[in-house]
């Protein structure tokens, strides 16, 4: 009986979790449009341009914190907080975005293409997959914990979307590369 | 045909008369401003608000006002990603060099730069829009911190000043 209820409550869980995924993927979506429409022409560009490592690493600054603290500022220590998360939610919002671009990109180019190996796209899928849960899970973790305390996984992240950005472009290449080789042969 | 002016950017600029206007305004204009943060307002003044381009007479005559303008959109560009990279420690000094060079107190231009926001027209056009916003939001900060200083001092004068005057 302990053990059945265990199963539907771990069960109930992770539908809620999924649930609040499902909808957090949407809203996401939706807020991060308003933000690029607030901003100007500024998120309207066509390419994904990743952020610099170096600005990645000074969003989610751990010494910018510290500076900080030593004034014994409560007032300073939110308007800190509440920058730092700001910028944070807009890069990653701004990553997850570019992430769909490239893989919609890449989900054009796949249908175009002649040669198509079925594990390639998988791993490709699975990575894109991993990438936008890492992103939802940073958004989750900046508005909770704070940016300071995240900058690792905030590389780890930016690192993960630029092999995702490459691994598109060999796509692209080779697909482009494999196109010329068939025409120029017939 | 020259292989120097066949040789162009993504963007389409020709790379290297850009190059060499670039290298003559780091030279001959910006090596001489004192901060970063009075290379970006200077370049950012050069900028036509209507149009966007930049203007600058000097190297418009030495080069075309074609390759200035393209050469001071680079340079824009760069400084400003590197003043968004800055540490707000950093920035801070920044704001204060600026404040030095231009004969005016830091608390002057922290009040007035909290009001009116001058440097928000010191955008360039073209950025990724988080650069733009981790800038923004940190100038905020650094303005914040010095008027915090400014108003301890002000209620302990024994306190060590940290905004320098103008003619220190």
């Amino acid at each position: 009986m302990i053990g059945l209820i265990s199963a539907l409550t771990i069960g109930l869980l992770l539908f809620l979790a999924l649930l609040v995924f499902a909808i957090r993927l949407g809203s996401t979506a939706r807020g991060f449009h308003s933000v690029s429409e607030s901003s100007g022409e500024q998120g309207q560009s066509e390419e994904f341009e990743a952020c610099p490592p170096e600005l990645v690493a000074r969003i989610f600054s751990r010494a910018d914190w510290e500076l900080i603290s030593r004034t014994h500022s409560s007032s300073l220590e939110r308007l800190f907080l509440q920058e730092r998360r700001k910028v944070a939610l807009f890069w990653v919002r701004h990553t997850s975005r570019g992430i769909r671009q490239v893989m919609r990109k890449h989900t054009e180019a796949a249908r175009n293409a002649a040669d198509i190996r079925f594990r390639t796209e998988l791993s490709l899928f699975l990575f894109y997959m991993e990438l936008l849960l890492m992103c939802e899970t940073l958004d989750v973790l900046i508005t909770t914990v704070g940016p300071s305390r995240l900058q690792r996984i905030a590389s780890y992240v930016h690192e993960l979307s630029r092999e995702f950005n490459y691994a598109h472009e060999a796509f692209a290449r080779s697909n482009a590369g494999g196109a010329t080789e068939t025409s120029s042969s017939s | 045909m020259n292989s120097r002016d066949s040789f162009r950017t993504r963007a389409g600029f020709d790379l290297v008369p850009v190059c060499d206007a670039y290298e003559d305004l780091l030279r001959r204009t910006l090596s001489k401003i004192s901060s970063d943060l009075g290379r970006l307002i200077f370049i950012a003044s050069t900028r036509d608000y209507n149009t966007g381009a930049y203007l600058h007479e000097g190297l418009g005559s030495r080069f075309t006002p074609e390759t200035a303008s393209e050469a001071l959109e680079l340079a824009h560009t760069q400084i400003f990603k590197q003043l968004a990279a800055y540490s707000l420690e950093a920035l801070i000094e920044e704001i204060e060099t600026y404040a030095c060079a231009s004969r005016q107190s830091a608390a002057t231009i922290v009040h007035t730069w909290q009001i009116l926001e001058p440097y928000r027209v010191a955008v360039p056009l073209q950025l990724n829009p988080t650069i733009v916003q981790l800038f923004l939001s940190n100038i905020r900060l650094a303005l914040a911190i010095l008027r915090h200083r400014e108003n301890r001092e002000a209620a302990d004068p024994s306190t060590a000043s940290q905004l320098r005057s103008p003619d220190q």
